[in-house]
């Protein structure tokens, strides 16, 4: 399996897919309310922007068509796989170590 | 049948801009997310609907161009540093471009709104044009093989025939002896209602009466079942019909088991064969299916079978035979059949031409003049578009020059200048597709039924490629004039720029550009100006008869069960008895054609007075019973109308003021009997003329009648025609109280159509009203650029001269010399190209020449309203920016400095 380490840094909005389907598989328009449920913000990109990153997502294999998780069986519907939450806690733990950069150079708030 | 919705087209479309494999396997999969955002987007309101439609336009195009460019692509799926797709150089600075390019939505939002808007509606109009153009005069018909496919005619220039219909022996003759076709089939030129009964209604199929081969020879598919026989040709087969999908649908509820089905159809059983795919319209739009011919075996020698001119005849080219060779075949063949057959074919020629070009006809040329109207309205927003490039490089000299400073190369910056441009492009002609979807909807329901090849309209490969050189073209020449200015500066000059009151070479490229788009504003405007003076003078015609209140019912009796002219007087006379006495009903008719919308008979007609050498060519027969001239007003100017009972008297005639001009200059037709062939001794039925009748016109609003005879429809025994009723009450009133008097006589015979004599005539202008609406929608688009030019070249001028004027005022300079100075900026150019204009104008009139009517192209007075108006408005433009200018605070201004 190729080492998560040679995505990095994914761009936002494939860490979006990822961060929308770890914890199960959606369809879609499911990624784009979850993202937008998470942010409060709507959506950005085009329909079909996500699916340009999705599918380049798929042919590096992070993600998988999948059974839909919640019912709608008439939509196809992602999941991660293996590799993909790999790469997803990579991205998070890189992110978090800019993170607490940014905290040591008092750019946020200590504790939160 | 399946339809996409219109945002299901659009975004389609849009789609269209990213590399194939996204789309190709997920369009629905993708299209269903965008339907459930676009929803949800609904429940907010249309703020948020225009919202995400702008997001996913220009995102789309965006993402979607760099995702292509640099394949296989890392954006935006991953970073470009990403180790496992190395980026070169080239793709990252084109990426880098694209970037920068898309910043101008951001960092100059105005500059790039004003430049997509007049983008889209100019590529938006274009794309709409070419759409109808490509269906009409592009696609390939719906036919196998369609290019080998020849519509063949007849010639003759003693007649002043240029592309008769062809006579059925004529035709037979073609077939058997040429060789350069594969095979000739033929059709009746004119399309039957015939009436079949079906829950007790009578309802109408408009059929077409075709030889057993023309399925083959056209290569039609099928829907369902086959096509005829070539013993269908001849009476003794099993009646036979085939359904056209559409009839099918309507008529027969798309049943799967119709082959086999027999309907009784105007009183022949037919059996249903086949039913054509969907896409097949021919001969036209409103075929419901198609009967063999089943002539007579009798007729193949009969006289009148190469007399009467009837059928439309199509050619397969043989293999590897060129239309040349055909044509010098065919042509040999006639000069054969002319000598063979003098009574019938003196000067009887026979020509050809593409399948496709005939079926465009005669809106081909209104055609392309319109796409030309249409592609000098893009090129004046390119003309646009430059120009407010120029003003904002002006305003960016500082920041290029600096980059230049910085190191970049010239090539770089022109490159991304035209990027920039190309991105401009690309997002205003996403938007132009997207108007000329819905602009298309709106255009096809204006355009008359018969338009042919409507149902093909529509957005296709062809559609999309031809945006898509609108796109690449209108970027280059909006943008490669301001990108190798800009890329060109003197830094040192340049990044003091801001101090310069603005460049003079620069005014002069502006003011040339404002020059150019008023210049071809003109001819757009004098063509719509043209076509109103058309439509004023076509009103203005008397076309010899009183349209007002006079209803208008078509009617066929099923010649079977009226086989003899008994039993059709019967009908007739009874309809018109039970009517005619109606006090509600000032006067009941009928008429075998109906004005402007049949075209009538013309054959060869003699005098029994004249020498035996003398004879009349192109005299139109008509048929037409008693009050015929009394419903339609006109009037007669000497003997009598026909009477409804000389049914077996002496055949008579009524001929009009145009016959009795040219061929009676003595004013002694009233009592000379009169027969339709040029040798007396062919003579069998001579007709006494009993009266003279005023000229109407019948053939077209724009043509003076030529000599008609009109036969009486009750000594003919006539089975089909019109009937007209003048009346004060409503027309619907009319139908319903002539179909109940109708249904008292035969129940199954229905009209077939209902309408009235002023939707006729108004139906005689329809060309020229859709000429003029488009014409004029194109001018407006092209006036509105125009101001918008010159306004924002005189408004940019004062602009960058604020601080000279308001030096200029407070030396005490007077206001109307300021006002002056500023107009001159904007009415200059304006002028020049008003004058250029007008020239380029009368140089181009010839193109409208066949659309228009009563007036010449080069009307003295559409040219000087125009432009005078145009230089009014021009003027108009250049007051609102010099106002401001006068309302300039010296102090302000000098104080800035």
């Amino acid at each position: 399996m190729s080492d998560p380490q040679t995505f990095l840094p994914l761009t936002p909005l494939s860490f979006e897919i990822l961060l929308s389907l770890a914890d199960g598989p959606r369809h879609g328009y499911g990624i784009i309310k979850e993202a937008e449920a998470r942010s409060g913000t709507p959506f950005a990109s085009s329909t079909g922007t996500l699916y340009l990153a999705i599918r380049r997502l798929q042919k590096d294999g992070l993600l998988a068509p999948a059974r839909s998780g919640d019912g709608d069986s008439r939509r196809q519907a992602y999941d991660l796989t293996e590799l993909g939450r790999e790469v997803a806690v990579a991205e998070a733990e890189r992110l978090e170590a800019r993170v607490i950069d940014a905290r040591a150079k008092a750019l946020l708030s200590g504790s939160r | 049948m399946f339809r996409p919705s219109l945002a299901q087209q659009i975004h389609r479309c849009i789609l269209r801009v990213y590399p194939r494999e996204i789309w190709q396997s997920a369009e629905h999969e993708i299209f269903d997310v965008f339907r459930a955002r676009l929803d949800e987007a609904r429940g907010r309101g249309t703020a948020a609907v225009a919202g995400l439609w702008f997001r996913e336009v220009t995102d789309s195009v965006s993402t979607g161009v760099s995702a292509r460019w640099t394949q296989p692509a890392r954006v935006p799926g991953f970073d470009p540093r990403s180790p496992r797709e190395k980026a070169t150089s080239m793709f990252d600075s084109a990426l880098n471009d694209i970037r920068s390019a898309l910043r101008v939505f951001r960092s100059a939002p105005a500059f790039a709104l004003a430049a997509v808007s007049i983008l889209a509606i100019a590529i938006g109009a274009n794309t709409a044009m070419f759409s109808v153009i490509n269906a009409v005069m592009l696609r390939p018909l719906p036919f196998a093989e369609p290019g080998r496919l020849v519509a063949l005619y007849e010639t003759n220039p003693e007649q002043g025939w240029t592309q008769a219909q062809v006579a059925a022996a004529n035709y037979l003759d073609w077939r058997e002896r040429s060789t350069a076709f594969s095979d000739i089939a033929a059709h009746n030129g004119w399309l039957n209602e015939q009436t079949w009964v079906e829950d007790g209604e009578p309802r109408v199929l408009r059929v077409n009466a075709t030889t057993g081969n023309f399925f083959n020879v056209l290569g039609i598919r099928f829907a369902l079942g086959r096509g005829f026989d070539s013993d269908d040709d001849w009476v003794g087969t099993e009646p036979k019909i085939v359904l056209s999908h559409g009839a099918w649908t309507s008529d027969f509820g798309a049943d799967p088991d119709v082959i086999g089905k027999q309907i009784d159809l105007d009183g022949t059983t037919r059996t249903i064969v086949g039913v054509a795919a969907a896409e097949v319209d021919y001969p036209a739009p409103e075929v419901d299916g198609w009967v063999p011919v089943s002539w007579d075996p009798a007729n193949r020698t009969a006289v009148f079978f190469r007399r009467a001119h009837g059928m439309r005849a199509i050619g397969r080219l043989a293999p590897g035979i060129s239309a040349t060779v055909a044509r010098d075949e065919v042509v040999s063949i006639a000069s054969q059949l002319e000598a063979e057959y003098p009574e019938t074919n003196v000067e009887m020629g026979v020509g050809f031409v593409s399948l496709r070009e005939w079926i465009a006809g005669d809106v081909r040329n209104p055609l392309l003049m319109l796409f030309g109207a249409v592609a000098l309205v893009l090129v004046i927003a390119c003309a646009n578009v430059a120009n407010l490039q120029f003003a904002r490089a002006t305003d960016r000299r500082a920041e290029l020059a600096l980059r230049g400073a910085l190191g970049a190369a010239r090539s770089r910056l022109l490159r991304q200048s035209l990027v920039e441009s190309l991105a401009l492009a690309a997002v205003g002609g996403a938007l132009g597709l997207g108007l000329a979807a819905v602009a298309l909807r709106g255009l096809v329901r204006l355009l008359p039924d018969d338009f042919p090849r409507i149902a093909e309209i529509g957005l296709d490969w062809r559609v999309l490629a031809f945006t898509f050189f609108a796109v690449v073209g209108t970027s280059l020449v909006f943008g490669i004039v301001p990108s190798l200015r800009a890329s060109r500066h003197e830094p040192a000059a340049d990044l003091q720029a801001h101090r310069v009151a603005g460049s003079r070479s620069r005014g002069r490229v502006a003011a040339g550009l404002v020059a150019v788009e008023v210049a071809l504003v003109l001819p757009v405007a004098v063509g719509a100006a043209l076509m109103i003076r058309t439509l004023d003078e076509m009103r203005a015609v008397d076309p010899g008869f009183t349209a007002d209140n006079t209803t208008v019912l078509g009617i066929q009796l099923p010649r079977t069960r009226y086989s003899d002219g008994d039993s059709r007087n019967a009908v007739f006379t009874a309809l018109l008895g039970s009517l005619r006495d109606r006090s509600d009903f000032e006067n009941v008719a009928l008429s075998r054609r109906l004005p402007f919308v049949n075209q009538s008979w013309s054959s060869d007609f003699r005098a029994e007075s004249w020498t035996p050498d003398r004879y009349g060519v192109g005299v139109r027969h008509d048929e037409i019973s008693r009050d015929l001239f009394k419903t339609m007003q006109i009037e007669m100017l000497d003997g009598r109308d026909f009477e409804l009972a000389e049914i077996n008297t002496e055949p008579v005639a009524i001929v009009n003021r145009a016959l009795v001009e040219q061929f009676f200059p003595d004013g002694d037709a009233l009592g000379e009997r009169l027969c339709f062939s040029r040798n007396a001794e062919d003579c069998r039925f001579w007709y006494r003329v009993v009266g003279v009748a005023e000229n109407v016109r019948r053939e077209s609003l724009k043509v003076d009648e030529e000599p008609s005879i009109y036969g009486s429809w009750i000594q003919n025994g006539t089975s089909s025609g019109y009937l007209m009723i003048r009346s004060q009450l409503p027309p619907e009133d009319v139908a319903d109280i002539a179909a109940a008097a109708l249904h008292e006589i035969d129940p199954t015979v229905p009209f077939h159509t209902v309408t009235t004599m002023n939707e006729i005539v108004a139906g005689s202008a329809a060309q020229e009203q859709l000429l003029l609406a488009l014409l004029a929608t194109f001018a407006a688009i092209a006036v509105a650029l125009a101001a918008f030019g010159v306004y924002s070249v005189v408004a940019y001028a004062t602009a960058r001269r604020s601080r000279e004027i308001g030096i200029r005022v407070s030396l005490g300079a007077r206001a109307a010399d300021v006002f002056r100075s500023v107009a001159t900026r904007g009415m200059t150019p304006a002028l020049v190209g008003v004058v250029t204009g007008l020239a380029l104008t009368a140089a181009l009139a010839g193109f409208i020449a066949s659309s228009v009517y009563g007036v010449s192209v080069r009307d003295p007075l559409s040219y000087v309203v125009v432009a005078s108006g145009l230089t009014a408005l021009a003027l108009m433009a250049c007051v609102i920016p010099a106002r401001r200018a006068l309302r300039v605070d010296p102090v302000v201004v000098l104080r800035a400095d």
